[in-house]
């Protein structure tokens, strides 16, 4: 029953991240695990939320499906990513969908904060790219394969 | 900190500790003041002024009851003297009239007769009796005695014989008295008359005798019989030198002959109770004493009884063998006993006086001390830590202007209080803003460094994998990764190193035309800005600042390249450097006409790492060093944009040379 999504329709994810490097880094690493069929990357708070709530450039469904999952940094340029996860998590349509913290802080303060605004998980980046790497992969699995939506049948 | 200012200094005088009250003080001092002035006004009224003619209550009393004195020992001497007077005109009256003379010659020729006849002296007195000469003499004498009313008795007496031979008395007829002292003197050569005071031999009694020769009735110098009067002093001399109540009970009047020995009975008995008897009684007191030698005057001393007493004494000399004194003496404590009695009722009056003056001086010591025991008690209300304390007085006197300066140095002290916990507050709220600064520095820094760490790590393991694929293409885009991260790193060091060195260095401080920096700073970024095509322009009219040169370049120079990053697609690109007055205080700009600046984003641009555009190049340290370098100037930063695609201005102030950084105030 899960492993239907996997070989099924495609499975969307919402990358908000503002370095570039580290974007393609998640993206080559989805791509090595062949996790996602469709990554979409913004780069600041402020496009995310554009995406979220299909405004401006991000108007077309078809361009621009609701994901899966998104993948939240929280240091953004314009919008930070507190702000962008409380703005998911108060919108009707959008709370619902599984929002993962994935960041380079570790700070307390952080991690209260993201919970505080109900993110799903919490996840540091790993300096080691073996870790990284095997981070993916379970996110992957994890959100996209074993996990199950209201909206699955 | 607390809202008791703990003012915990030295406690002057302790509150158990003993100390006079001004109130106290002020009644020793006033009091005893008082009390010496009425003692000193009283005894210079009793006892005089030393050095001046007022001579007191005491000396006026004592010379009067002298004048006094001396008045009645003047009198009393005048009437003794004439009384004696008259007493001896009485004798020599008597003793001159014919009609006697004759009566005693013829009685002395019938006595003769009879002894001749060989008479026995029984029946001659008898047969004399009977003689008409003797009847007639006798007769005489007693009309005599009777008129004056003075004598005893009036005696004759034969001058060869010493008998009585014709009295006022019967009983004395025939009496021989050649022995009395009065008859036997009177006899000696050169006397005619004789006057003493003594026993009398017929009855006992202290007598004044009066003798005096009478001459034969034929030749005048030949004595033939003598006339004696005596008197008994205690009636007669005594009532005269009664001293009445002009002296007092005390008073008292005294006779001494001249061998001091007194002729009158004492008023007082003697120190041993005894009673002294006249004639025997030799008076030792002083003044009974020089009267006697022929003294007179005034005299304060002790009297027969041992009694202090004020004495006048007079001499009188009656012949010029004969003299008595005279003593007219008063007690001292009777003469006194008035001036003690107003003393005594002058100390109630004194007393009574003092007590109401203590009674006035605590009322006024009260009224005088209130505000300022109101002052104490508030002094050490304020001590206590009570700063809301009041006097609010309202007289103005010394101690009221004390009271209004103490109200308004409280007032005073509760301004700085309060303004001191301000600046406590504001101090605090600053180390806090720039603890919590640190934090975020110290969490944005430890991220933002891993962030390159973590793109070099990651590209590495991509680099190993393309590699043994043999995919050149992503080979080199991951070294290109590689590169970037490291040199991204490296520039971020760089500028956190700088940041730190803002907060520390605090450089002198120099007088320079912004001119001259604003020049510095567009020739230090003049490649950058031609690549760039941006053209700056700088107002001439740039005042003298009052900054350290090197650090305000770098300010400029940051907000150049800032203004010149963020252009987006305007194709003339424009900055300029210029200056403004705001409310009197000059501001200082650099302004572009490039992408702007949303409002919400004004505050967020100057935060450390906050950059508003992902892709555009810098480490988002540039602006947090631009306030950095104000701030610690004493100035303040600010970005001024309309928004979007309307260019942003920068602006900041610096303190003027004199003036007080912003946070110091």
């Amino acid at each position: 029953m899960t492993n239907n999504k996997i070989n099924g329709e495609p499975v969307t994810v919402l990358l908000v991240e503002d370095n570039e490097a580290h974007a393609e880094l998640v993206m080559r690493s989805f791509e090595e695990h062949r996790i996602a069929n469709k990554v979409y990357h913004v780069c600041d708070g402020e496009k995310a939320l554009d995406y979220l709530f299909r405004r401006g450039d991000y108007a077309d469904h078809e361009k621009s499906p609701l994901p899966h999952v998104i993948l939240l940094d929280l240091r953004l340029p314009k919008v930070d990513g507190l702000e962008v996860l409380k703005e998911i998590k108060s919108s009707n349509e959008l709370d619902k969908i599984p929002t993962v913290i994935f960041t380079t802080s570790n700070a307390e303060i952080d991690v209260a904060k993201a919970y505080e605004y109900r993110a799903n998980s919490y996840l540091v980046k790993p300096v080691n790219f073996e870790k990284f790497s095997k981070l993916l992969n379970d996110i992957g699995f994890y959100w996209l394969a074993w996990n199950y939506y209201p909206w699955d049948d | 900190m607390s809202d008791k200012t703990s003012i915990n200094t030295v406690r002057s005088p302790d509150k158990k500790e003993f100390f006079l009250s001004i109130r106290s003080k002020m009644l020793i001092y006033f009091g005893s003041m008082f009390i010496l002035i009425l003692i000193i006004y009283v005894l210079s009224e009793i006892f005089g002024i030393p050095f001046t003619t007022f001579k007191g209550e005491y000396k006026q009393h004592q010379s009067e009851v002298f004048r006094n004195l001396n008045l009645f020992a003047d009198l009393k001497k005048e009437r003794l003297l004439s009384w004696m007077k008259d007493r001896r005109a009485d004798t020599r009256i008597l003793s001159k009239s014919n009609v006697i003379k004759f009566y005693v010659a013829s009685l002395q020729s019938v006595i003769h007769e009879n002894i001749v006849n060989g008479v026995q002296e029984r029946e001659l007195w008898n047969k004399l009796r009977k003689e008409k000469s003797y009847q007639a003499l006798t007769q005489h004498l007693i009309i005599d005695k009777t008129s004056h009313g003075v004598y005893d008795s009036i005696q004759i007496a034969d001058a060869s014989t010493g008998i009585i031979i014709a009295s006022t008395q019967d009983e004395d007829l025939g009496i021989g008295i050649s022995e009395n002292a009065s008859f036997s003197n009177v006899l000696k050569p050169g006397y005619e008359e004789f006057m003493n005071i003594d026993e009398d031999p017929l009855s006992d009694i202290l007598k004044l005798f009066i003798s005096r020769t009478i001459t034969h009735v034929d030749n005048e110098d030949q004595t033939s019989a003598v006339l004696i009067m005596n008197i008994n002093p205690d009636y007669f001399i005594k009532p005269m030198l009664h001293t009445g109540g002009g002296l007092g009970q005390t008073g008292e009047a005294l006779l001494v002959n001249q061998d001091m020995k007194i002729l009158t009975k004492l008023k007082y008995p003697l120190a041993d109770g005894t009673t002294a008897k006249p004639l025997e009684y030799k008076i030792s007191s002083k003044p009974a004493t020089l009267a006697a030698l022929g003294e007179e005057g005034i005299i304060a001393t002790k009297d027969y009884r041992g009694e202090r007493v004020l004495a006048a004494f007079r001499h009188i000399r009656i012949t010029s063998e004969l003299g008595w004194g005279l003593v007219i003496k008063r007690d001292r404590a009777e003469v006194f006993a008035p001036l003690r009695e107003s003393i005594y009722y002058r100390i109630i009056t004194g007393i009574i006086l003092a007590l109401l003056t203590l009674g006035l001086i605590i009322v006024i010591a009260r009224g005088l001390t209130r505000p300022i025991r109101r002052l104490s008690r508030a002094a050490r209300e304020v001590e206590d830590g009570n700063l809301d304390v009041r006097i609010s007085t309202n007289t103005s006197d010394e101690v009221g202007v004390l009271a209004t300066a103490f109200d308004s140095m409280i007032h005073q002290v509760q301004d700085w209080n309060k303004e001191l916990k301000k600046q406590v507050h504001a101090r605090t709220a600053e180390l806090e803003a720039k603890n919590a600064e640190l934090e975020r520095y110290t969490y944005t820094v430890s991220h933002d460094l891993k962030s390159p760490l973590i793109t070099i790590k990651g590209f590495l393991g991509l680099l190993e994998k393309d590699a043994i694929k043999g995919d050149t293409e992503r080979v080199k885009r991951d070294v290109s990764r590689i590169h970037n991260a490291a040199e991204k790193m490296n520039q971020l060091l760089n500028d956190l190193l700088e940041l730190s060195k803002v907060g520390q260095i605090i450089s002198t401080k120099e007088e320079v035309p912004l001119n001259d920096l604003a020049n510095e700073a567009v020739s230090l970024v003049r490649g950058q800005i031609k690549a760039l095509g941006v053209k700056i322009e700088i107002s001439p009219d740039l005042p003298v600042v009052y900054v350290d040169r090197r650090r305000l370049v770098e300010v400029l120079q940051n907000l150049i390249n800032n203004a010149a990053k963020h252009m987006g697609k305007q194709p003339e690109p424009r900055i300029e450097i210029g200056t403004r007055q705001d409310n009197g205080e000059d501001v200082y700009y650099v302004r572009d006409n490039g992408i702007g600046i949303e409002s919400r984003y004004h505050e967020n641009v100057f935060g450390l790492f906050n950059k508003l555009d992902h892709k555009s190049e810098g480490t988002g340290i540039g602006l947090a060093i631009v306030r950095r370098i104000v701030e610690v100037h004493g100035g303040r930063i600010w970005v001024e944009s309309e928004g979007k695609e309307k260019g942003s201005t920068f602006c900041f102030t610096v303190p003027k040379k004199g003036e007080i950084p912003d946070h110091d105030k």
